[in-house]
């Protein structure tokens, strides 16, 4: 890590870029469907529930954007420590 | 809810994205006390629903430091794995623990931080001076930070200022990228604590759209927001109001 830290920091640019993009539109599902429970008191907890789910589920979507970036830069070694981790936030979110 | 009600959400939840996005501190910390002081939550209903706001907040702030290149990926990734474990536990644990000892323990960590905050700098400096080195570092980062996803899960607090230390020992990071590093290693963090707290029921649902709408409003408009106010100050205003709070929960 820190002996290559300078590489790492200045790599991921283009997930950089698919992220902004992939966080803002998630972003604004979540509120809009917070927006819509809380105005509706119907559709309250249907809202609610989309509103967690995807504010909670945008971490790990920005993971997998940076998952894809390894792969395709045939960076074996930070791509399985990044799937490794994925695959735990995974199971402990299951398991919550 | 009432009008009045809506807006302390709202302004409460900008404030936390404000100061969030620009030192990468004060989501739990802010939030927290006001939703049980004002709204008079339970600590535990609290802190499940403050922490999808600072998952909100952070992940605002880590989008920005990524486009930025700010943000050491590799490193993020090595130190979540212990501190995912610590945040599953530390949430799981909430319930055995009394309310009493919860406000307590959130007061000190709300104190500490207002502490760093204005002492920030010289501490940083002998941090860095004093550090250990190669292998003993990463093993005392990879042990301990599983004892700072711990306390995040626990009081939704803490992560970040805890993990801060943890990155400048196993990185040679500068503080800009340390505190970008930083943001997306508590978005991880607290998603899952937050996870935990949900199925637990410890998350108001009915709060979190107008708390969330502000998070991101500040979090978007901070930096923009603050230009030109000398961040020490922004700093010591922080750390002042945090004192406070803490104070006013030790007192209650």
């Amino acid at each position: 890590m820190s002996d290559k830290a300078p590489e790492a920091v200045a790599a991921p640019t283009d997930a950089a870029t698919a992220i902004g993009p992939v966080v803002a539109c998630g972003l604004a599902l979540a509120l809009a469907a917070g927006a819509v429970g809380h105005l509706v008191s119907e559709w309250a907890e249907l809202g609610q529930r989309v509103l967690i789910s995807l504010v909670l589920g945008l971490p790990w979507a920005v993971l997998a954007l940076q998952l894809g970036a390894y792969a395709r830069q045939r960076r074996w070694r930070h791509f399985t420590i990044a799937a490794l981790l994925l695959l735990l936030a995974l199971i402990l979110l299951a398991g919550a | 809810m009432d009008w009045s009600s809506l807006l302390i959400l709202i302004s409460i939840g900008a404030a936390s994205g404000l100061f969030g996005a620009l030192l990468g501190v004060g989501g739990g910390l802010l939030v927290i006390p006001v939703l049980h002081l004002v709204f008079d939550l339970p600590m535990p209903l609290a802190i499940g629903t403050s922490l999808v706001s600072v998952v909100l907040t952070t992940l605002v702030a880590s989008r920005s430091y990524l486009a930025r290149g700010l943000v050491d990926l590799p490193a993020a990734t090595h130190l979540a794995f212990g501190s995912l474990i610590g945040a599953y536990v530390g949430s799981h644990l909430i319930v055995r623990v009394p309310e009493t000892v919860l406000s307590v323990a959130f007061s000190a960590v709300v104190l500490t931080a207002a502490w760093r905050l204005a002492f920030r700098r010289r501490r940083d400096a002998e941090a860095t001076a004093g550090a250990p080195s190669g292998i003993r570092r990463r093993a005392t980062a990879f042990l301990l930070s599983p004892f700072a996803g711990a306390l995040a899960g626990l009081l939704g607090v803490g992560g970040g200022f805890l993990q801060l230390p943890l990155l400048r020992l196993i990185s040679e990071l500068d503080l800009r990228q340390v505190i970008a590093t930083n943001a997306l290693i508590v978005t991880w963090i607290a998603s899952v604590a937050s996870a935990v707290h949900w199925s637990q029921g410890h998350v108001v649902g009915s709060i979190l759209p107008p708390l969330l709408a502000g998070s991101a409003l500040g979090a978007l408009a901070g930096p923009a927001a603050l230009m030109g106010i000398p961040q020490r100050r922004v700093e010591l205003l922080l750390g002042t109001v945090l004192a406070v709070v803490a104070l006013r929960m030790l007192w209650r």
